[in-house]
């Protein structure tokens, strides 16, 4: 259950979010379903036209973000279509694995222990995520899923 | 007349600004007057440090530019940034996968 405390810190993380270089380029919505939960529409700088968006949410800022794909049209959160291939991400799955989420985490119980794949909460967790995550389309994406 | 350099001043042609940017950090590495002969292996425990990261033999850090990662520690800021006088680069983790 977040705290009043946790919610004007993840307000405070949005703001930071709206000031990264890249914030031009998104389109930022609270998603108001859950205390910790962000939807930012982004795309592949090699592909404008191919829009996605990406669904955050924290149990508590300092771990690892549950990270899945909507349906732009449906939002629902089971098409696979509305994944982008990028090293890790299983759009037949439906998950990224990789040890920056949750469910990377929740499949590989090992990272935890490990020194590569050991989360350290970042400063800034929420443009952390979001920014990984277009690094990765825009430099590694490999077109879309499944 | 030939300018002098004044006392200090560094030639425009063997300096660059140099910013790092470390994805999800507010604040980046800026240096305004960055060797262009400095090698990224030079540069790499300067950002590091300014980032309080600390690379292991597990967790490591690639330096991008223009979406290219730089695994090639050899090469100089000087002849990533060509011309230009001024260079962008990201700092990223490279995380496990899998």
């Amino acid at each position: 259950m977040a705290t009043a405390f946790d919610l004007a810190a993840f307000a405070a993380e949005l703001d930071v979010l709206r000031a990264e270089p890249e914030a031009s380029r998104w389109h930022i919505e609270r998603d108001n379903s859950v205390p910790l939960g962000v939807l930012v529409g982004m795309y592949p700088a090699s592909a404008p036209e191919e829009q996605f968006l990406a669904r955050f949410r924290w149990d508590q800022l300092t771990d690892p973000a549950s990270l899945k794909f909507l349906n732009l049209k449906s939002r629902s959160d089971t098409d696979r279509t509305a994944w982008p291939k990028c090293p890790g991400f299983r759009p037949g799955n439906l998950d990224a694995c990789v040890s920056w989420t949750k469910e990377g985490h929740a499949l590989h119980p090992d990272w935890r222990t490990t020194d590569k794949a050991s989360f350290e909460s970042p400063p800034n967790p929420v443009a952390f995520v979001v920014a990984h995550l277009q690094h990765l389309l825009d430099a590694h994406y490999g077109g879309r899923g499944p | 007349m030939t300018a002098s350099i004044e006392s200090g001043a560094k030639p425009k042609h063997e300096f660059l600004l140099l910013h790092v940017r470390y994805l999800g950090a507010h604040k980046q590495f800026v240096d305004d007057g960055a060797s262009r002969s400095e090698t990224l292996a030079d540069l790499k425990p300067r950002v590091l440090e300014f980032f309080k990261l600390t690379e292991t033999h597990g967790k490591t850090y690639t330096f991008y530019h223009d979406k290219i990662a730089l695994p090639d520690l050899s090469v100089t800021v000087g002849t990533i940034a060509a011309g230009d006088g001024e260079l962008k680069l990201k700092l990223v983790e490279q995380y496990e996968q899998g």
